[in-house]
């Protein structure tokens, strides 16, 4: 199996993940959103030519609104740079098969390199309803936002994950 | 305006009918009406719909923000965390 950037040559038409949205994204948009418009990048994990999951992520930015002056002591004053994962799936055959985290290991750690290369301070994930616990297992935090919300319904909640602890997991 | 010229395709009753029905509650040509909503249709291909934008700049509310800082300031891994960045070493 290998995790690798999506080809506008890949088969997707056969993905179905269970939601209809996520298979409807992966399907007609991802490639479109990488190749055409360049405004996210799309990884998928492979294995002998057919796609069994795939994560979209994009760059952002975090702002916190009216934060005072004295909590942002020690802060840079502008916004946080982040990575943004909207989008995560499995294709039915292939899950609970520890897929999803190894997807989500590979976003890390590009956020790592994006943090080593040109600064982020952590990844936001924009999880759908009932895979919260997912990620608050590995230590996202639930926000509420009062702009930039993703717009699929249902209201999917952004999770933020600090670079401290990402580093800190994957240090030896 | 572009010189015409003539398409055929196979359609379902049900379409046909809502087709013509809209035709007589309108008043439309058929031709024009089947245009426009090629073009309606081949317009929106070409576009991403806001449901699959993620938009770049996400703002929180205060209460949110604080957890943010406590994350940034003394974040520490969880076990599944740690787990999960040293398995595929």
């Amino acid at each position: 199996m290998e995790i690798r950037a999506l080809r506008q040559t890949d088969d997707r038409t056969q993905f179905r993940s269970g939601d209809p949205d996520l298979d409807r994204f992966f399907q007609r948009f991802a490639a479109q959103n990488q190749y055409r418009h360049y405004i996210g990048a799309t990884y998928v994990a492979e294995d002998a030519g057919r796609i069994l999951a795939f994560a979209t992520v994009a760059p952002g930015h975090m702002e916190i609104e009216a934060l005072p002056a004295a909590a942002r002591r020690g802060l840079a004053r502008y916004p946080l740079p982040v990575l943004r994962l909207a989008r995560l799936a499995v294709d039915r055959p292939a899950q609970r098969q520890g897929l999803g985290g190894q997807l989500l290991r590979f976003v890390l750690r590009l956020a790592e390199r994006m943090a080593d290369d040109y600064g982020c301070a952590g990844v936001v994930v924009d999880a759908k309803p009932g895979v919260e616990p997912f990620y608050a297992n590995y230590g996202f935090v639930g926000l509420e936002a009062v702009e930039g919300q993703a717009e699929a319904r249902p209201r999917p909640t952004p999770m933020f994950l600090g670079m401290r602890a990402i580093k800190a997991a994957a240090k030896r | 305006m572009d010189k015409e010229t003539q398409i055929s395709a196979l359609v379902s009753r049900t379409t046909r009918e809502l087709l013509e029905r809209r035709v007589r509650a309108t008043g439309v040509k058929k031709g024009h009406l089947v245009e426009q909503a090629l073009q309606h249709y081949l317009v929106a291909l070409e576009h991403l719909p806001a449901d699959v934008i993620v938009h770049p700049r996400l703002v929180v509310t205060r209460k949110s923000g604080e957890r943010v800082l406590r994350q940034l300031r003394s974040g520490k891994p969880t076990k599944a965390l740690r787990a999960l960045m040293r398995d595929g070493d």
